[in-house]
C-alpha cells in the first residue's frame, strides 16, 4: 500500500530532464515522507478524539454544565429545621416580589387597572405616584403568592417584573419562638437555633458560595412540636387565669438531657420581625433569665444533706422557733411549730428545717454542692446564644447559706434548675441539656455523677410524697405519678422582698418511680384565681404542670399505671 | 484509481463533517432539554416546598386544637384522659370468629393484599 502510494505520487509528475531527475527523486521522497508525517498526525488527532468520545460514552454524565444553566436563587438559603418527628419548624420559601421601572411604563393608569384585577388591595393613589415618579426602580408589592405571580405575568404589562427571594417561614408562628430564634432581612440567623446554625458552619458555606446551590440537609432538633404546643398552651392559659406577667416552662428528658419542649411567655411571632432589644419582656426566661427559684431549692438542699451522709430520712429538725441571725428572722410560711422529720420538712416546705439541714453540711459544703450540680456557673456548651449567668454572693456567710437553702440570695436560670433536678431523680447523673437529639449512651458519656443513686431514690420518694400529701397535690395526674416541689418566692422590689409580688415555680418529674421527664414551670407574679385566696405555687404552677403532663405523657411514650405497686415506693420508707 | 480514492476520501470527509455536526447539534439540543427539565424540576421542587409549608401550617397542633374545640360539641370530642389508655397486654383475649367460613373482613384483607391495583405514573407539567 505504501509503495503503491509512493509510486502514485511519483507517477503523477513527469520527469522533465534527466539531470534533475536524481534531485527531483530525492525531493519527491522527502515530500512523500512529509505527507506521511502529516497523515500520521491527522490520524493520531482523530484517534485521540475517538478515544475521548469512547471514554465520555462510558463515564458518568457530569452535571457541571447543568449547574450553569439552572436558575439561581437570590438570597441566602438556610437548612430546614425539623422537630424530633420530622415536622417542619422552620423552612425557606421562595417568594416573588413585584417591582416596576417607571421610566418604561407606558400608561400608568392602565397598568394599575390591570394590576388591580389581580391585587384588589393596591391603593390607586400611592401606586400611581410611584409609577409616574422619576425613579428607576420601585417596589410595588412584596411577597406574592405563586398564583398571583402567574396571573400578573399573564397580564403582560411592560415595565414590571419579579424578583424571587428566600424568606424564612415558621409554620408554628410563636409556638417555638424562643428555641428557633429569628433571622434578619438577609436571612441570616440573629438569635436562637438559627444563630447557632449560622455560627456552626453555615456562614462559612455562604462565604464560599456553596449554600446557594446545594440543598442543605435539614437540621433535626430534640424538640417535639406537640409537647412544645402543650407547654405553650398550658402557660398561656395560666397567664390568663392567674393574671401573671410572665410564665415559662420546660420539659427535659431526665436520661438524655434533651429538651423536648420549652416555652417562655410573653413571646413573639418569628414570622414578623420583632426587635427583642426593644421589647425586653419577650426574652427567653428559660435560659436567658436568672431568678431566685425559692422553695424549689429545698429539693437541692435536702439532696445535699442526704448525700452528705450526715442526715437520713429519719433525722429530725426542730422547727418550733424562728431562726434569728443578725437582724434577720427566718420563719415558716406553713408553720407547724413542732419537731419535723426530713419528709415533713420537705412536704411542709419548712424554711427553718431546711436551713438547719444546710447548717449540718456547712457553708463551704453548701457552696461546693450547688456548684457541683451546675447551679452557680454559667451553662457551657448550650446551643442557644441566650444564656444568662447565675449570681451568688461574693462571700458566703452563714446568713447566705441559710437563705440560699430555701432559694433566696442566689439567682439561676430555670434551665439549669431543671437539669440539676434531672440529676436528683435519674440516679445522680448531671447531664448537660441540649436542643439536639442525643442517645442515652452519649448522655452517659457526657454526664457526671453528682449525687449517689441512693440519694436519688430518696429524692424521688420525697417528691412523690409532696404531690400525694404536700403542697403539690394539684400537680397529680392519675396514672402518670408526678412528683415535685413547689416554690413560692417573694420578688425583690426596690431592694426589699415584697409580700404582694411572687415568683412561683413547680419542679417535677414523672413517672416518679422511674422518671423519664423533668417538668419545670414558673409563673411570674400570679394573682389569686377568682374565688380563691392564695396565689402560692401549689395553686398555679402545680396545676399547670399537671396540664402539661396529662397531654404530653401519652405522646412521649410514658404508659400510665394504676396498680398500687406505683405507690410501693412510699411504703418502703 | 487515484481519482476514486480521492473521491472516497472527500466523501468520507464530508460524511464525517456532517456526522460530527449532527452529533454536536444533538448534544446542544439535549443540553437545552436538560436545562428545560432542570427548570421544571426546580419549579416542581418549589411547588412541593410550598405545599409542604402549607401542610405544616394546616397540621399545627395549635390549629388542630382550635378546630377540635370548635367542633367538640358537634363531633362529641373530648380530651383523652389518662385512665382511657391501655396497653395491648391489658386487653382481653380476642374472641375467635363465630363462623370462620363467613369472615367478610378477613376475606377483604386477603384479597387486598394479593394485588394492589393502584399504580403510580410519572407526572409532567404542561409547558408554560
Amino acid at each position: 500500500m505504501k509503495k503503491a502510494f509512493l509510486k502514485g505520487l511519483m507517477g503523477r509528475s513527469k520527469p522533465q530532464s534527466l539531470t534533475l531527475s536524481s534531485s527531483r527523486k530525492a525531493r519527491n521522497e522527502q515530500a512523500a515522507a512529509r505527507i506521511l508525517l502529516v497523515m500520521a498526525g491527522v490520524v493520531l488527532v482523530y484517534a485521540i478524539i475517538a478515544g475521548r468520545l469512547i471514554y465520555y460514552g462510558f463515564s458518568d454524565p457530569k452535571t457541571g454544565s447543568i449547574h450553569r444553566l439552572a436558575d439561581r436563587s437570590t438570597s441566602a438559603t438556610r437548612p430546614e429545621l425539623v422537630d424530633r418527628n420530622g415536622e417542619t419548624l422552620a423552612m425557606d420559601i421562595k417568594m416573588a416580589s413585584l417591582f416596576a421601572e417607571p421610566h418604561i411604563i407606558v400608561d400608568a393608569d392602565e397598568a394599575i387597572e390591570l394590576l388591580s384585577t389581580v391585587l384588589p388591595d393596591i391603593e390607586f393613589k400611592s401606586v400611581h405616584k410611584k409609577l409616574t415618579s422619576k425613579a428607576k426602580f420601585v417596589w410595588l408589592k412584596r411577597e406574592l403568592t405563586p398564583k398571583q405571580q402567574s396571573r400578573i405575568l399573564a397580564l403582560g404589562i411592560p415595565g414590571i417584573g419579579f424578583r424571587t427571594e428566600n424568606r424564612r417561614f415558621y409554620p408554628g408562628g410563636p409556638t417555638a419562638a424562643h428555641i428557633l430564634g429569628q433571622v434578619n432581612v438577609d436571612n441570616v440567623g440573629i438569635s436562637g437555633i438559627e444563630k447557632y446554625v449560622d455560627d456552626n458552619g453555615l456562614a462559612d458555606l455562604h462565604a464560599a458560595g456553596f449554600a446557594r446551590k446545594r440543598e442543605l440537609e435539614p437540621v433535626k432538633l430534640a424538640v417535639d412540636l406537640r409537647v412544645q404546643h402543650f407547654i405553650r398552651d398550658a402557660l398561656s392559659e395560666a397567664m390568663k387565669r392567674y393574671k401573671a406577667v410572665a410564665a415559662a416552662g420546660i420539659v427535659l428528658n431526665a436520661h438524655t438531657g434533651e429538651i423536648v419542649g420549652m416555652s417562655s411567655l410573653p413571646d413573639y411571632n418569628p414570622n414578623e420581625k420583632t426587635d427583642l432589644r426593644k421589647e425586653k419582656d419577650k426574652f427567653n426566661r428559660i435560659s436567658g433569665g436568672v431568678f431566685e427559684m425559692g422553695s424549689t431549692f429545698k429539693a437541692f438542699t435536702t439532696a445535699m444533706a442526704l448525700d452528705s451522709g450526715k442526715v437520713s430520712l429519719k433525722s429530725r429538725f426542730d422547727a418550733r422557733k424562728p431562726i434569728r441571725i443578725g437582724r434577720f428572722r427566718i420563719n415558716d410560711f406553713h408553720g407547724k411549730k413542732r419537731i419535723l422529720s426530713v419528709p415533713e420538712v420537705f412536704i411542709y416546705s419548712s424554711n427553718i428545717g431546711t436551713a438547719k439541714m444546710a447548717d449540718v453540711v456547712g457553708i463551704d459544703g453548701h457552696q461546693e454542692f450547688l456548684t457541683r450540680i451546675g447551679l452557680l456557673s454559667r451553662l457551657e456548651g448550650f446551643e442557644l446564644p441566650e444564656v444568662a449567668r447565675p449570681t451568688q454572693p461574693k462571700v458566703w456567710k452563714k446568713v447566705n447559706s441559710i437563705t440560699i437553702s430555701y432559694g433566696h440570695g442566689i439567682s439561676t436560670t430555670p434551665l439549669q434548675t431543671a437539669a440539676a433536678a434531672a440529676a436528683l431523680v435519674n440516679g445522680g447523673m448531671l447531664i448537660p441539656p441540649t436542643l439536639f437529639p442525643r442517645t442515652r449512651d452519649e448522655a452517659q458519656r457526657l454526664g457526671k455523677q453528682v449525687v449517689s443513686s441512693a440519694t436519688s431514690d430518696k429524692m424521688r420518694y420525697l417528691m412523690r410524697l409532696n404531690v400525694l400529701k404536700g403542697s403539690g397535690k394539684r400537680a397529680n395526674v392519675e396514672g402518670f405519678r408526678v412528683g415535685g416541689k413547689t416554690g413560692t418566692a417573694e420578688k425583690v422590689v426596690n431592694g426589699r422582698y415584697s409580700r404582694a409580688k411572687r415568683f412561683n415555680a413547680f419542679l417535677s418529674a414523672f413517672p416518679v418511680d422511674d422518671p423519664q421527664y423533668v417538668v419545670l414551670v414558673i409563673v411570674d407574679e400570679p394573682k389569686p384565681e377568682e374565688g380563691k385566696y392564695y396565689a402560692t405555687a401549689g395553686m398555679n404552677a402545680a396545676p399547670t404542670v399537671a396540664r402539661i403532663v396529662e397531654r404530653s405523657a401519652p405522646l412521649l411514650g410514658v404508659d400510665p399505671t394504676f396498680e398500687p405497686a406505683a405507690n410501693a415506693i412510699l411504703s418502703s420508707y | 484509481m487515484i481519482r476514486s480514492l480521492d473521491l472516497i476520501l472527500v466523501a468520507a470527509m464530508i460524511c464525517g463533517a456532517v456526522w460530527t455536526f449532527s452529533i454536536k447539534h444533538q448534544a446542544e439540543q439535549s443540553a437545552e432539554e436538560v436545562a428545560r427539565l432542570q427548570k421544571l424540576i426546580q419549579a416542581e421542587k418549589e411547588k412541593i416546598n410550598l405545599l409542604r409549608a402549607d401542610w405544616a401550617l394546616l397540621n399545627q397542633p395549635a390549629r388542630l386544637q382550635k378546630l377540635a374545640e370548635t367542633h367538640a360539641e358537634e363531633l362529641q370530642l373530648k380530651p383523652l384522659k389518662s385512665t382511657q389508655i391501655a396497653k395491648e397486654g391489658e386487653l382481653p383475649a380476642i374472641r375467635p370468629p363465630e363462623d370462620p367460613e363467613n369472615d367478610p373482613i378477613g376475606d377483604l384483607v386477603e384479597t387486598k393484599s394479593e394485588k394492589d391495583p393502584l399504580t403510580t405514573g410519572s407526572t409532567r407539567v404542561a409547558d408554560e
